[in-house]
């Protein structure tokens, strides 16, 4: 056992991430072909738009499935709104937000941009402390915006008049998620402007503006999207309750800010946080490059239901340095 | 100073240097029995660089730094060769106050003093020396150390390490170090060759790593005195010399663990050092801790752990990434007391006191050295709370106070036996 | 972020809600069909939450525990029979009442499992003699009964989107190709739809196939030697303004085949010399989405904002490497 949680701590999470995301996207993105279904529930971005994906992102059926009149929520329907969000957090409490980091396509896609960006040479960006606090603050609103905007479809809200029916999937419109994953599939009909309604040509106008902005946001931030992403911030919602989790000793902690340095999302409190023992913030993707760049024995650690699956190691710490060095 | 005094001053130096260190490594050595054989390697080290007249240096470029916050892998990533200049030597500290004021601390007197005479310690050639703004007394010694004739860097730090406009001002800093250090080297810092200097200091700090983590064991293995000098010859031996002499010592340490230290039963107080750092020949204070029957298990000295307890993590393999890294390390996890805050050290003393089952502390403060002294309350509240006994000791290099340090060493390393037996 | 919310507040102005006029009578002449309204025009039990601008009332991707289609004419004679041929092969009596909105044809979906996932191909078989002429009418109608939460299991078995063929109909048409893969209706105005004429499920050559559109538009072609007729799609949709034109909207086509042969025989006592069969399917399209959107438009809108995004955070790099960047302060306070 300790000679298994030895090898495990030397190992090198980033590669078996590398490795695991491809296997991930394949699946997902092209999953369909071998007629996998694993359902309408998932909680990553496995794009409804991707015609071979293999299971779909819980948003869009959630934007359906709340797209009712309200005498409706204690009907079938309403059940039907239940059943999805129970899967929804069934699937989601197993992983936590490693689904983020380890299988949503979208988030792939952009580690790849990130690896192309560090082949050129070319510098990474940051937020600002000060910055980073508010542009996190969006995926709320987008959360909120995606659940109100179809439940304006089928219930007058605020007194106001219905809405209009293209508002349906509304975020789906605007994520980047629908216009470039299909692309992975000889599929670039997302790739246009709605002209059919004035909410269409909004919505897809919009769409494609943050399509432009992701392309150029990832290529020199580190998971630029991630930042706003509304399932991140339903996610959240759940994270306590996940059973896969990233804790902190704080005692042992030296503040180093080694994991703070690696985090691809920009994470402070990893490093600075010093009390807290359940260590997942809103905008962690659970890709667990801090343990791996943690060089103080059992100060952070991976656990699944309690026990330790991987944890940081002064070992494990120099190992990994010392390979990666010797692969360029 | 006119030359012949200068020329006497330098001789009897010479001679007082290497009475002193052959005092400290008689004390080192003879008297306690049983050290490991691969400390030779370190005693000889000592011995031809304090007693004969110095080891031969190598003709690439040396770089003295003044303090830890100089990031050495910099240094060595542009060609040249780390020099930490901190002295201990009481002769040197009776030169230095030739020009320093009376109530200024030993160690920056004494290195002020081997600096000023250029004869030996690492101060013979330095084509460049950094001096990080630490202390207000290592501040000052910069324009000295200029006057003497050197170039000096000054490696402007921030006074306080939590903010987010503090690593920037630091980060800053260390990347103008680092054009500094290519104009004098001539040897332009690659991505290449920084990450060689990471993986080698890594490699160099995850040796000391393991000679630390075997001192948790539960019976003491290994000497503070030892630790300290394996520590010390950090500072001016040659990398992978001294790595490879550390890995050999913690394969010896490590076969020895069945057997008691001779001479320190398992209910030797385990103690914990920090403070003022001491430096070789200046080991007087761990010297009488260990000959009262004590063990420094763990220290927590800018010139030991906080020297090399630290890693280097970066995320992508370019100079962007890198050279904020080694600037972080030597900021982020620092606990020298200049900075604004004694919280992160107060946390890393509690946890080292519990992870290695300490059963006191010691803390050392050089006569005026403001900061350690300063914060000595906030520290010796937290390890009160923590039911830790503490000593403090305010001392310098000179041995005046030996019997007096001695009569109060013996007694606290007394006070704590009984606690020690209740532990093992 | 501050454009960011600019974007955002442009594009719900804009969403301005437009009110859509209310769907024109259909023409389809005096043939018999199957439709999802009734024969009244206001709306069946599922015409209420009917989707805007659609000719159908059915939610398609909705499970439902059966589903209602009327007949649009009252003239059914004694015997007619229903036929249900559902998505597993498998046969179903269909049941046929009358009602005050006239036949309605009632078909159980078994919603709760997706067994039954695929398209269910319903049909009538109503036969008359009348001045020696045996006349046989044959409406047909293909319905998907899918509902998402039940998965994709099916999506890359095309057995489950192709009509089942009913060797026990005089006359029945059969069009190809009509949904995609997720079981959604994929025809849209200029496509060609293609159908095959047959006969107790061979081919029958020569059969007299009319297409005609919602707005009365027919064309009618000979079936080929297997039976087969095609004809493209013309948009029968033209809305006054832009601000009108909804995308869904869908447009119906008739396709009815006629076969007439000189067949003597008896039908419940009556005799005839000449047989005539009439076999109708509906169907539905949409407008061509190249019609309403825009790739360039899309490519163009990405490619400024990629470069512009990239231009400022070049100027940004190259401000940042002055070395100093200056507080200010506001002096209006």
């Amino acid at each position: 056992m300790n000679a298994l949680r030895r090898f495990l701590n030397n190992g090198d999470i980033n590669r078996f991430r590398l490795w695991f995301q491809l296997g991930a996207f394949g699946l997902l993105i092209y999953g369909g072909f071998l007629a996998m279904d694993i359902g309408n529930s998932l909680p990553t971005f496995s794009c409804v738009f991707v015609d071979s994906r293999a299971g779909a992102c819980y948003l869009y059926p959630l934007q359906h499935q709340v797209n009712m009149p309200w005498s409706q929520f204690s009907g079938g329907r309403g059940i039907g709104l239940a059943v999805g969000l129970v899967t929804f957090f069934l699937f989601f409490v197993l992983f936590n937000k490693a689904w983020c980091g380890y299988a949503c396509p979208l988030g792939t896609v952009q580690d790849w941009i990130t690896k192309l960006r560090a082949r050129l040479g070319i510098r990474y960006s940051l937020y600002a402390n000060e910055t980073f606090g508010r542009l996190k603050a969006i995926k709320y609103v987008l959360l909120a915006l995606l659940i109100l905007l179809p439940l304006g479809i089928s219930n007058s809200l605020f007194g106001l008049p219905k809405l209009p029916r293209d508002l349906a999937t509304s975020y789906c419109m605007i994520c980047p998620g629908r216009t470039v994953l299909p692309l992975f599939t000889g599929d670039a009909s997302q790739l246009a402007i709605d002209f059919s309604s004035r909410t269409m040509m909004a919505l897809t106008g919009l769409g494609m503006a943050i399509t432009g902005g992701f392309f150029a946001g990832a290529f020199v931030k580190k998971r630029f999207f991630c930042l706003f992403c509304p399932m991140s911030a339903l996610q959240y919602a759940f994270s306590k309750a996940g059973l896969l989790r990233l804790t902190k000793q704080g005692a042992k902690c030296t503040r180093c800010g080694n994991c703070s340095r690696v985090c691809d999302v920009g994470i402070r409190e990893i490093a600075d946080d010093v009390t807290s023992r359940n260590i997942v913030q809103d905008d962690c993707m659970m890709c667990f490059k801090c343990v791996a760049a943690c060089p103080e024995s059992h100060c952070l650690a991976v656990t699944f239901l309690g026990m330790p699956v991987y944890e940081a190691t002064a070992e494990g710490f120099m190992r990994r340095t010392k390979r990666r060095d010797n692969h360029g | 100073m006119d030359k012949e005094r200068r020329e006497r001053l330098i001789r009897t130096t010479g001679v007082h240097l290497a009475m002193e260190a052959t005092e400290t490594l008689r004390q080192v050595v003879e008297e306690f029995p049983d050290n490991p054989r691969a400390m030779d390697y370190f005693y000889d080290l000592f011995r031809a660089e304090y007693c004969g007249g110095g080891a031969k240096k190598n003709g690439a470029m040396r770089i003295g730094m003044l303090c830890v916050q100089a990031p050495e892998e910099l240094i060595r990533a542009a060609g040249a060769v780390p020099v930490r200049l901190c002295s201990g030597s009481h002769a040197f500290d009776q030169a230095g106050a030739e020009f320093m004021p009376a109530k200024a601390c030993s160690l920056v007197k004494a290195t002020l003093g081997m600096l000023s005479l250029r004869t030996a310690g690492g101060a013979e050639r330095l084509d460049l020396v950094v001096n990080p703004t630490t202390c207000e007394q290592k501040k000052k010694a910069g324009e000295l150390l200029e006057d003497f004739g050197y170039r000096v860097h000054h490696l402007e730090m921030p006074p306080a390490k939590d903010s987010e406009e503090a690593r920037i001002y630091w980060q800053r800093s260390v990347k103008k170090f680092a054009a500094v250090l290519e104009e004098t080297t001539g040897v332009r810092i690659t991505k290449q060759r920084l990450a060689k200097a990471i993986r080698t200091t890594g490699m160099a700090r995850s040796a000391y790593r393991r000679l630390h983590e075997l001192a948790k064991w539960p019976r003491p293995l290994i000497r503070g005195k030892d630790v300290m000098l394996v520590t010390n010859a950090y500072f001016f031996d040659d990398l992978d010399r001294w790595t490879a002499a550390v890995t050999e010592l913690a394969d010896e340490i490590e076969q020895r663990r069945e057997t008691n230290l001779p001479g320190a039963g398992k209910h030797a107080p385990r103690i914990l050092f920090t403070g003022s750092p001491p430096i070789f020949p200046n080991l007087k204070l761990p010297l009488l801790i260990e000959q009262a029957g004590g063990v420094i298990v763990v220290d927590e000295v800018c010139s030991s752990s906080r020297l090399l307890h630290d890693q280097v993590a970066y995320d992508e393999q370019a100079l962007y990434d890198m050279v904020p890294a080694v600037a972080d390390r030597v900021l982020k996890p620092c606990t020298c007391p200049v900075f604004l805050s004694s919280q992160d050290r107060v946390r890393r003393l509690l946890d080292l006191a519990a992870s290695f089952a300490v059963d006191g502390v010691v803390y050392q403060s050089f006569a005026g050295c403001m900061p350690y002294a300063l914060e000595q309350r906030s520290v010796g509240q937290a390890l009160v709370n923590a039911n830790i006994p503490m000593l403090s000791v305010e001392t310098d290099y000179g041995p005046d106070d030996q019997g007096q340090l001695s009569t109060r060493v013996e007694a606290f390393i007394e006070s704590l036996r009984g606690k020690a037996r209740k532990r093992a | 972020m501050k454009l960011f919310f600019i974007a955002m507040g442009v594009a719900m102005i804009l969403m301005v809600y437009t009110p859509r006029p209310s769907q024109a009578e259909l023409y389809f002449g005096d043939a018999l069909l199957l439709s999802e309204q009734p024969p009244s025009g206001h709306g069946g039990d599922h015409g209420k939450q009917g989707r805007r601008g659609s000719a159908q009332g059915h939610a398609e991707h909705r499970a439902t525990a059966e589903r209602t289609w009327y007949l649009n004419r009252h003239d059914l004679h004694t015997g007619a029979e229903a036929r249900v041929l559902r998505s597993d092969g498998s046969q179903a009596a269909g049941v046929l009442t009358h009602g005050k909105d006239g036949w309605s044809f009632i078909v159980d979906t078994k919603p709760l499992d997706g067994s039954l996932d695929g398209v269910f191909t319903l049909s009538v078989i109503d036969r008359a003699v009348s001045d020696g002429i045996l006349t046989v009418r044959a409406p047909k109608v293909n319905m998907i009964n899918h509902s998402c939460g039940w998965g994709h299991t099916f999506k890359f078995d095309q057995e489950r989107i192709k009509p089942k063929i009913d060797a026990a109909l005089p006359l029945e048409i059969v069009a190809e190709n009509l949904w995609d893969r997720n079981f959604h209706s994929k025809t849209m105005s200029g496509d060609r739809l293609v159908v095959q004429v047959l006969r107790y499920g061979k081919p029958a050559p020569n059969a007299a196939v009319s297409f005609t559109t919602g707005s009365g538009w027919t064309r009618t072609v000979a079936a080929d030697e297997e039976g087969k007729a095609s004809v493209q799609l013309i948009r029968d949709y033209y809305p006054e303004t832009w601000s009108l034109f909804d995308a869904r909207k869908q447009s119906t086509v008739l396709v009815t085949a006629v076969v007439e042969a000189p067949e003597k025989g008896a039908y419940l006592g009556q005799s005839y010399t000449r047989t005539r069969l009439v076999a109708t399917l509906p169907w539905r399209y949409v407008p061509q989405r190249s019609e309403y959107t825009s790739s360039v438009y899309g490519l163009g809108i990405a490619a400024l904002f990629a470069v512009a995004s990239g231009a400022g955070i070049y100027a940004y790099r190259e401000r940042r490497k002055r070395p100093c960047r200056e507080v200010t302060f506001d002096e209006r306070t």
